[in-house]
């Protein structure tokens, strides 16, 4: 008994009549066949049951920041970063990446940018214009590679500014510019080295043949910018004269960039009545500078003010403050971490 | 198209090399993040699980025991419970759980309805789409047509220009790598 051709199954498999008449017989009878056949069967009926949801999304750049500064804690002192330096080379792999971004591999590929369910018979709503990414839900399938997804607040913010958003840094106002809960989260959009395969000029006329005339699939031309680069990155811990605060965490990634640096605290802490603010301490334990305050999920992009001296002021701290519009310090520090 | 295998990256990954985790992060962040976004449908808390996996998995590094089956497979099942983890603290939060809880010990049962794992489908769909993306030109292609277009592998071959029989080869040994990949990493049974 010969049994089925393997690429006969496969057509099979994908819904085509394929094979002799013999193998239609043949496949029933047998054990070993039907087993092939079902399991590449569902293989075909899980990729056509996607519906574009599962494409991959890169996370946000400057998560790596993060996991990079919480990890650290378990590598031991900051052996090697010796003053504001790009996030040593030993963490990140600077293979396609300029120093100190994200080493997501920017440039790999990922087939259309929507709905890949193709059917010429009935014309599905994809192709989302080149120029956004259209969220449907906090999840937007349709994102392009290596593009973050993008809260979108309405404010003025950094839709076209590729550097982290201004807009969002709050200064020493204290109070916050943005709403609490409405926040740019940085935009970055990361530059490319290499041209993923679905942007070359061949494929995208097949993929023009492919999908014929009324459909999109959205070869995006991402712009070019140059991505901030990480100048510190750090974890920040409770101190211990602060027991009420020991499960508490957070990280802190400075980033520098052409219109200045700019500081992401990202906490971790219990709800508590208040708000967290975040400043800059000195060396001598009596200044501080505010930065301003957290957002209700405990995350704040702050504008460093121009001409810092980041030598004296070295710790970044979250306190809690009280609803009693008194603006000092309130002495209950929630986190802290030294920059190096 | 790969160019470093997953063997190589959990191999370095194991000995603990400096660079290891950027390497790890690197290959697997997508797979891992979009699980998680999947999942728990908040960008932020993808983002923190995210987050927890990667650290969770370079502090217990010593525990990856390659002869037990993949990375890949090993971050997955970090995520799921992470993923559990995240849904259980946001009903702690929003008080639902209590209320689950007081129903269910009413009813006589274990009180956790919510705080479940994502449902296998949604990973192993995200597991496949991860594989899809690593096939190279032509086969991506191929296969991308062959899912989700009405057209027979003749006409793909037409519309390629390539050959009949490398397309069906293309077309058979695809479908075997993803279904592998499946078999190694996929959740579902």
């Amino acid at each position: 008994m010969s049994h089925v051709d393997p690429e006969v199954l496969a057509l099979l498999a994908l819904g085509e009549t394929s094979g002799r008449p013999q193998d239609g017989e043949h496949v029933p009878d047998c054990p070993d066949c039907r087993e092939d056949l079902r399991q590449l069967a569902s293989v075909v009926s899980l990729a056509r049951s996607s519906d574009g949801n599962h494409w991959l999304i890169d996370p946000p750049a400057g998560l790596w920041a993060r996991i990079a500064a919480e990890a650290e804690l378990d590598l031991g002192p900051h052996s090697g970063l010796t003053g504001p330096m790009p996030l040593g080379s030993d963490l990140v792999s600077s293979a396609e990446t300029s120093p100190g971004t994200d080493p997501i591999n920017t440039a790999r590929t990922r087939p259309g940018q929507s709905s890949p369910r193709l059917n010429r018979s009935t014309a599905p709503p994809v192709g989302a214009s080149p120029a956004k990414a259209a969220p449907a839900g906090p999840a937007p399938a349709s994102a392009p590679p290596g593009r973050v997804p993008q809260r979108s607040t309405g404010s003025s913010s950094a839709q076209t500014d590729p550097g982290r958003g201004k807009s969002a840094g709050r200064g020493q106002a204290g109070a916050a510019a943005v709403s609490r809960g409405q926040q740019d989260p940085p935009t970055q959009l990361v530059s490319r080295q290499r041209r993923p395969w679905w942007q070359g000029p061949a494929v995208a006329a097949v993929l023009a043949l492919v999908v014929g005339a009324g459909l999109v699939l959205g070869v995006q031309h991402l712009r070019r910018a140059p991505a901030p680069s990480v100048i510190a990155s750090i974890a920040l811990r409770p101190l211990a004269k602060f027991p009420q605060w020991k499960n508490a965490s957070g990280t802190a990634v400075m980033e520098s960039d052409a219109s200045g640096r700019q500081l992401e605290v990202r906490l971790r802490a219990p709800a508590r009545s208040g708000f967290y603010e975040v400043w800059l301490l000195a060396k001598d334990g009596v200044k501080m500078i505010s930065l301003g305050d957290l957002d209700h999920s405990q995350d704040g992009v702050f504008t460093l003010p121009p001409g810092v001296d980041l030598g004296d002021y070295s710790r970044i701290d979250v306190s809690l403050q009280p609803f009693n519009g008194n603006p000092v310090h309130s002495r209950t520090s929630v986190v802290r971490g030294t920059l190096p | 198209m790969e160019t470093v295998s997953d063997g190589d990256i959990a191999a370095a990954f194991q000995k603990g090399a400096p660079d290891a985790l950027s390497g790890v992060y690197k290959r697997f962040s997508p797979l891992i993040y979009t699980v998680a976004l999947r999942s728990l449908r908040d960008q932020r808390d993808a983002e923190d699980v995210t987050q927890q996996v990667f650290v969770a998995a370079w502090r217990g590094r010593d525990s990856f025991d390659p002869e037990r089956g993949s990375l890949a497979g090993w971050l997955v099942a970090i995520t799921r419970n992470k993923i559990t983890d995240m849904r259980r603290a946001r009903q702690r939060e929003s008080g639902a759980l209590r209320e689950a809880a007081v129903l269910g010990e009413a009813a006589g049962r274990e009180p956790d309805p919510a705080g479940s794992p994502p449902p296998d489908q949604v990973v192993d769909r995200i597991v496949l789409a991860d594989e899809l993306g690593r096939l190279g030109d032509p086969q991506r292609i191929i296969m991308l047509m062959a899912f989700y277009t009405d057209l027979t592998h003749e006409q793909i071959s037409q519309r390629l220009k390539l050959p009949l029989g490398t397309v069906k080869s293309h077309i058979r040994r695809s479908l075997l790598r993803l279904r592998t990949r499946l078999e190694v990493d996929g959740v579902a049974r």
